[in-house]
C-alpha cells in the first residue's frame, strides 16, 4: 500500500482543479501497430506545470505530451555485435513506423523508403527490442506508442537466430 | 471502442466485488496499473524518467485521473528459452480461455492451464506477493487483481 504525502495530495488537488477547466484529452487506443501521427507544437513546450496549465487552456494541446517531451532524454540504440551505439530521441517520433524508418536509415546502407515499413522489417534479419525501467528485454510494438516512449530506456536490435523460436506479433 | 468498454467493465467489476472502499481501492488499483511489478523494484521505478519530482507527481496525478477512460493492464510475458518478452494487455480478454488462445498464437506453441504434462507448455504467473502460481486457480477477476507477470514454462521432461 502506497500512501501519498500531503504535498503530493495538494498537487493532485490542484491538478484536478485545472483539469476540470480544460478539454478532455483524446482516448488512447491499445492497438500497437496503427500509426498515430502526432502534431506536437514544440514552440509552446513549457516545463512549468502551472504556467503550462493556464496558457494551454482552450488550445486543445496535449499538455502531458509537451511536458514529457521536454524532459525525456534520448535513448541509446545498440545493434548487437557493434561496439559503437547511437542515440535517438523518441519524442521526435510520433509512431512505431516513424521509429522503424529512422532505424532503417541508421543501420541499413543504401536504404530506400518503402511504404510497408514497420518494426518487423525495419532491419532485415533483426528484431527490435527494448529494455524498460526494470532492465527487462521486451519486443517493441506491444504497447501504445505513448507508453513505449515513457518506459523504453534502451533499444536493442537483435539478430533473428535460426535456433531460437520466432516470436510472432499480434495481428 | 468495444475494447475500451470491455476494459472498463472488467475494472469496475473487480473493484465492486472485492474492495468496499472506493477511494482506497481506486488509488491502489491505479498504482497497480501504473507499476505492474514486484515491491523490490518499486524504488528503482521512481527514478525513471529522470524528471523533477514535482513534475513526476503532476504526471502521476494525471494518470490517476485518466484511469477511468483508458483502462488497460499490461503485464510482461516470457517463455522459457526465449530472451525477448512481450507486453500483453489483460483487459482485452474475457477469461482464461481467450488468454491462452492469444498466448499460443503469440508464442507459436501449445499452452495449457493446470497440471504439467509432457506435451504442453504450462502457463504460470507471479502474483503480488512475488510467488509463482499456476494460472487458472482463482476466478478471472481475482486473477486480474493479483497478476504481475506471466511465464510460459517448458513441458516437463522425464
Amino acid at each position: 500500500m502506497n500512501s501519498f504525502e500531503p504535498q503530493s495530495q495538494d498537487s493532485l488537488q490542484r491538478r484536478f482543479h485545472q483539469d476540470n477547466s480544460t478539454t478532455q484529452q483524446p482516448r488512447d487506443t491499445t492497438t500497437p501497430f496503427i500509426p498515430k501521427p502526432a502534431s506536437k507544437n514544440h514552440n509552446n513546450s513549457n516545463s512549468s506545470s502551472g504556467a503550462a496549465g493556464r496558457s494551454f487552456q482552450g488550445f486543445g494541446l496535449n499538455v502531458e505530451d509537451d511536458l514529457v517531451s521536454s524532459v525525456v532524454p534520448p535513448v541509446t540504440v545498440v545493434l548487437e555485435g557493434r561496439s559503437i551505439c547511437q542515440r535517438i530521441s523518441l519524442d521526435k517520433h510520433g509512431s512505431y513506423q516513424s521509429l522503424a524508418s529512422a532505424l532503417r536509415q541508421m543501420f541499413v546502407d543504401g536504404a530506400d523508403s518503402t511504404d510497408d515499413l514497420d518494426l518487423s522489417n525495419a532491419i532485415p534479419g533483426h528484431l527490435i527490442a527494448y529494455e524498460d525501467m526494470e532492465n527487462d528485454l521486451l519486443l517493441a510494438g506491444d504497447l501504445t506508442w505513448k507508453d513505449f516512449v515513457r518506459v523504453a530506456k534502451r533499444i536493442r536490435i537483435l539478430p533473428v537466430k535460426g535456433n531460437t523460436r520466432q516470436v510472432k506479433r499480434n495481428e | 471502442m468495444e475494447v475500451s468498454n470491455s476494459c472498463s467493465s472488467f475494472s469496475s467489476s473487480s473493484v465492486d466485488s472485492t474492495k468496499p472502499s472506493p477511494s482506497e481501492s481506486s488509488v491502489n488499483l491505479s498504482l497497480s496499473l501504473t507499476f505492474p511489478s514486484t515491491s523490490p523494484q518499486r524504488e528503482a521505478r521512481q527514478d525513471w524518467p529522470p524528471i523533477k519530482s514535482r513534475l513526476r507527481d503532476t504526471l502521476k496525478g494525471r494518470r490517476l485521473l485518466r484511469r477511468g477512460d483508458d483502462t488497460s493492464l499490461f503485464v510482461k510475458v516470457y517463455m522459457e528459452g526465449v530472451p525477448i518478452g512481450r507486453k500483453l494487455d489483460l483487459c482485452v480478454f474475457s477469461g482464461y480461455e481467450s488468454l491462452l488462445e492469444n498466448l499460443s498464437h503469440m508464442f507459436d506453441t501449445s499452452i495449457i492451464c493446470g497440471n504439467r504434462d509432457r506435451k504442453h507448455h504450462v502457463l504460470t504467473y507471479e502474483d503480488k506477493d512475488g510467488d509463482w502460481m499456476m494460472v487458472g486457480d482463482i476466478p478471472w477477476d481475482m486473477f486480474l487483481e493479483t497478476v504481475r507477470r506471466l511465464k510460459i514454462t517448458r513441458p516437463e521432461r522425464y
